[in-house]
């Protein structure tokens, strides 16, 4: 018995041995060669079935198990692209996501990882279903898009069922084909359509349809609805069948991820600049790629490159694709990893830099982002700003102001350069604690009071069609005029300036129109147009009320326009200024002889008309000329609070969105709920006090900061180059002393700025006095020299003297 | 940490020479000839200002060697630019009263001969300080380069302690010296 337990152990025991590189093989499919191998296969669907190219409502392919056919899908969504709500690992901080909300002046810094400054979606109530709709945009797909028990989120909203999986888009990395297209994987996620939004970026099909549109009971198995009309039909995939060959496999260009994949999510750009300005970074003009030193295996775990990432990831090889890595070599290790010159790296000489410099700064505080100015620079990121979404809609927002480079101290305490937000969103104090408030929540206090510019412009384009029907001219604008300034209504329905306005113009409605004027030249008349800029209503006299036909149909159609927008603020009404008329029918009696029978009849009509509204109270001043208005509960008010006419003309333009006197409306309102409702903004908590608004520091206000590493300019480009250690030391170099002003969508003059060195944490009495020594440096190294000169002039004639001494001592005696 | 306590033993261990030797140290001075002194203010004046700068570079240098950065830095500059204007004009002044090292190999006093030895110790010394200093402020050095002349920069830093202490025990010796004799 003993003898047979032996034997069957040593079975086992060989089995082990024999069966663990088979397992292993098993696990990794590399060929083990370099080369990539040509990726031709049958597409398999979310059930794992071979899809059918050749049907009209295909289902798409799905990553999970097409790709994770051979590469193992789990191993793979635990990355670092798809791991940030399931890991703890540390690490440095990363770019939050932003939740960019214009209407409410909401600007919400968030992230799954555990980094200051940001907001973990769970804890404000946003749930992974909201979080893929607003930033699935830009989302590799995985994590907690991609829940493992889609019922497990019971909330009305999430409709995974319908929408499908946000699956890990292998494609979006890993495509090198130019018919792969981010946009329209932006597109998909923003119609909900998750299940096909891969396979219609991929270009291999054509995924119409929104499920957003679909009816909460739609089954995408079961497919109702297949003559739908374009816009409102439930998604579905029709392939491009010449891509699929007859064993309906079709070839997939797919190879380690091409810049262009990287920098769709990656990349920043100054507004303002063209792109022909725009060198990008110094390795890719060299011939590397982002993946030549962002390696990663088939974990998934990308290289991120930073100084202590080896440390935090404890595995020093990490350390050789730091900048240090690649160019100093590793200390400490040994054969060519500790030599350094990684891809022909060239080893840095770094001349007359004293080496401290090295050790209380990274690499890329003077390698890195633009050079520092007096103030630092905006920037536009892809994430935060919506980048690299191309079609008919404008995805790119100017929200969030993100600037850099910031210097600041990272977790070792050096030197290195960061990008900057400033929150901005509605909350409530609690004690110390400053709650966040989602956009949804806050809308409904926001109503009305924001967004001055939208309502103007909105009350533009209802006037614009009557105002051409007035002037009798196809071009004529409704314009705005405040400030010295005319608004016409822009594309987004906001105001942009269009001039500035004559001394005659009064400030409210406006036109412009052009006119055919005639003069006599030379004994001929000669007819020229002018293009003239009036006060909207400068035909209404109560003359030509009653008279000139054209303008009272404009003015009713004016009234109508108004009426049927539902502002909610009343009836619109014609303001004379004594007077205020509405638009009403009213029975109109005619007697005419009829042509045919000669006979007189009598002809009743209802018409409109502007109708006195008689006696009224009124809100605001008197106008001086006709104008239109809102007449609710007696009173008579103008089209736009005063409040507003003021935020259009100090913001209009500017980066800022509404005015202090605003935010303090919006507050008095939230009030009414109950609780300390405060706006976080420019780096400042607002409150209201005693029914005055007050500025606070408030570490939520704090500015959210993430280090920068792209792009890398030229050596010749970095800091201090040449001897000039005037770029930092100097009384007021930027590096040290310029100013960071927060960036946010009030209009304040509390907004907190702050100084370079305070983000440093730099002693900057001290910091100056060493930098004026840098001014008397080149005379004070002459003025060694000199001394050198002269003691070692000295030295040589008595070293000479003592030679001859010795010698003479050494030599015979007299 | 290694250089603080190198610079601790050598301070220590010139302080025990001087104070313990003390009394034999003035007997050799007593009995010798001071040396000839051509400008006898001026020298002092120098002196003093020489050895009052090296005391701000040794002390500033204590805070320095754990990192070239604070306002030491400033310090250490300021002094050093003192420290070498003092030693060219001493040397230039002192030169000649200190060439004739014939003294110990005659079998003159000793305290002469020490004073002569840390003079040319200093001066050479001194020198090779300020020459690393200026190559560190100069584009010539590369970091390995930099690294190597700061370290030779801090460690004839503790070198130069002895010739510097001793030279400033004898010129304050002599000084008293001269005053008792005028007196």
């Amino acid at each position: 018995m003993k003898n047979t337990n032996a034997f069957a152990v040593a079975l086992l025991a060989v089995g082990l041995v024999m069966g663990a590189p088979a397992r292993a093989e098993e696990d990794d499919h590399s060929t083990g060669g370099r080369v990539i191998p040509v990726h031709r296969f049958r597409l398999l669907d979310e059930n794992d079935q071979p899809v059918r190219p050749s049907g009209l409502r295909s289902w798409p392919m799905s990553t999970r198990t097409t790709c994770g056919d051979c590469h193992d899908y789990g191993k793979i969504s635990g990355g670092f692209h798809f791991n940030a709500a399931m890991s703890d690992a540390p690490g440095r901080p990363t770019e939050p996501w932003v939740w960019v909300d214009r209407s409410t002046g909401t600007q919400l810094p968030l992230s799954y990882r555990d980094r200051p400054g940001a907001y973990k979606p769970g804890e404000i109530g946003i749930t992974p279903w909201r979080f893929t709709q607003l930033f699935g945009r830009h989302l590799p797909g995985g994590g907690v898009s991609e829940p493992a028990d889609p019922d497990a989120e019971f909330i009305p909203e999430a409709r995974w069922l319908i929408s499908g999986k946000l699956e890990v888009n292998c494609l979006g990395c890993h495509s090198t084909s130019t018919t792969y297209s981010p946009s329209e994987w932006a597109k998909q996620v923003g119609r909900e359509n998750f299940r096909w939004a891969a396979t219609a970026a991929s270009g291999m099909g054509d995924a119409g349809g929104m499920a957003s549109k679909a009816p909460d009971t739609w089954i995408p198995t079961i497919n109702l609805r297949p003559d739908a009309n374009i816009y409102n039909e439930t998604p579905a995939v029709r392939y491009n069948e010449r891509l699929f060959d007859y064993k309906q496999r079709t070839f997939m260009d797919l190879d380690k991820p091409a810049d262009k994949r990287c920098l769709y999510c990656h990349s920043t750009t100054k507004p303002g600049k063209h792109d022909w300005q725009v060198s990008g970074d110094v390795h890719t003009a060299a011939g590397l790629k982002c993946v030549s030193c962002h390696r990663n295996g088939e974990d998934h775990e990308i290289i991120r490159g930073y100084e202590g990432e080896a440390d935090h990831r404890k595995d020093p090889a990490v350390a050789e694709l730091s900048c240090r890595g690649c160019h100093y070599g590793v200390e400490g290790a040994k054969g060519a990893a500790a030599m350094g010159g990684r891809l022909g790296a060239p080893r840095p000489r770094h001349p007359g830099l004293p080496p401290l410099h090295l050790d209380k700064m990274t690499c890329t505080a003077c390698h890195s982002g633009p050079v520092p100015a007096e103030k630092p620079t905006r920037v536009w990121t892809s994430r935060a700003n919506r980048l690299g979404i191309a079609g008919a809609a404008q995805w790119r927002t100017d929200a969030p102001g993100i600037v850099e480079p910031v210097f600041m101290r990272d977790a070792a305490g050096k030197i290195a350069p960061y990008r900057m937000m400033w929150p901005a969103f509605w909350g409530t104090l609690d004690g110390e604690k400053v709650t966040p408030l989602l956009p949804d929540d806050v809308a409904d206090a926001t109503e009305g009071i924001l967004n001055a510019d939208k309502q103007i412009g909105k009350v533009l384009e209802l006037l614009a069609s009557p105002v051409r029907e007035m002037t009798e001219d196809e071009a004529a604008l409704a314009l705005f005029v405040t400030g010295g300034k005319i608004y016409q209504r822009n594309v987004d329905g906001g105001l942009e300036e269009v001039g500035q306005a004559d001394k005659g113009l009064p400030e409210g409605w406006a036109c412009r129109f052009s006119e055919e004027v005639w003069k006599e030249v030379e004994g001929e008349q000669v007819s020229s147009t002018v293009v003239r800029t009036r006060p909207l209503l400068y035909r209404c006299t109560p003359e030509a009320l009653s008279s000139d036909h054209i303008l009272r149909g404009a003015i009713l159609a004016m009234l109508r326009a108004l009426n049927e927008a539902d502002f909610g603020k009343g009836q619109a009404v014609l303001d004379t200024g004594d007077k205020a008329y509405a638009r009403a029918v009213q029975k109109l009696t005619e007697k005419r002889k009829d042509p045919d029978t000669g006979e007189m009849k009598t002809i009743v009509s209802y018409p409109f008309v502007p109708a006195d509204i008689g006696a009224f109270t009124r809100a605001g001043a008197k106008p001086t000329a006709a104008t239109l208005g809102w007449f609710k509960d007696g009173t008579v008010a103008p089209l736009v609070r005063d409040f507003a006419v003021q935020a259009v003309s100090q913001t209009v333009g500017t980066e800022a969105s509404f005015t202090e006197a605003q935010v303090a409306r919006v507050l008095g309102r939230l009030a009414e709920r109950g609780g300390t409702p405060v706006y976080v903004s420019a780096g400042k908590m607002f409150r209201l006090d005693g029914g005055k608004l007050v500025a606070d520091d408030h570490p939520a206000a704090e500015a959210v900061a993430w280090p920068l590493a792209h792009d890398v300019r030229p050596a010749a480009q970095s800091l201090g180059i040449d001897q000039a250690c005037t770029d930092c030391h100097a009384w007021s170099a930027p590096f040290l002393t310029a100013d960071v002003p927060a960036v946010g969508p009030i209009k304040t003059d509390s907004a907190s700025v702050k100084s370079m060195h305070e983000f440093a944490d730099l002693n900057v009495i001290y910091h100056r006095i060493l930098g004026l020594t840098f001014t008397v440096r080149p005379l004070f190294k002459i003025f060694l020299v000199g001394m050198i000169g002269i003691i070692g002039a000295v030295l040589f004639v008595y070293g000479m003297l003592a030679i001859r001494g010795l010698v003479r001592c050494a030599g015979p005696k007299e | 940490m290694m250089f603080y306590v190198l610079v601790v033993l050598i301070v220590a261990a010139v302080g025990w020479v001087l104070m313990t030797r003390n009394g034999l140290l003035k007997a050799c001075l007593a009995e010798a000839e001071p040396p000839a002194s051509r400008f006898p203010r001026v020298e002092a004046l120098v002196e003093q200002a020489l050895f009052a700068s090296f005391g701000l570079l040794v002390l500033s240098g204590l805070f320095l060697a754990g990192g070239v950065t604070g306002v030491f830095v400033v310090l250490h500059m300021f002094a050093g630019a003192i420290f070498s204007a003092c030693l060219a004009a001493i040397v230039v002044l002192r030169a000649e009263a200190n060439s004739d090292m014939r003294c110990c190999c005659e079998g003159a006093n000793l305290s002469t001969f020490l004073e002569r030895l840390c003079f040319w110790a200093l001066a050479a010394i001194g020198l090779c300080m300020i020459v690393s200093a200026v190559l560190l402020m100069t584009p010539l050095l590369g970091s390995p380069g930099q690294i190597f002349v700061t370290a030779i920069h801090k460690y004839m830093s503790i070198v130069v302690l002895i010739p510097g202490i001793g030279y400033g025990y004898f010129a304050a010796m002599r000084c008293c010296l001269n005053k008792q004799a005028q007196g």
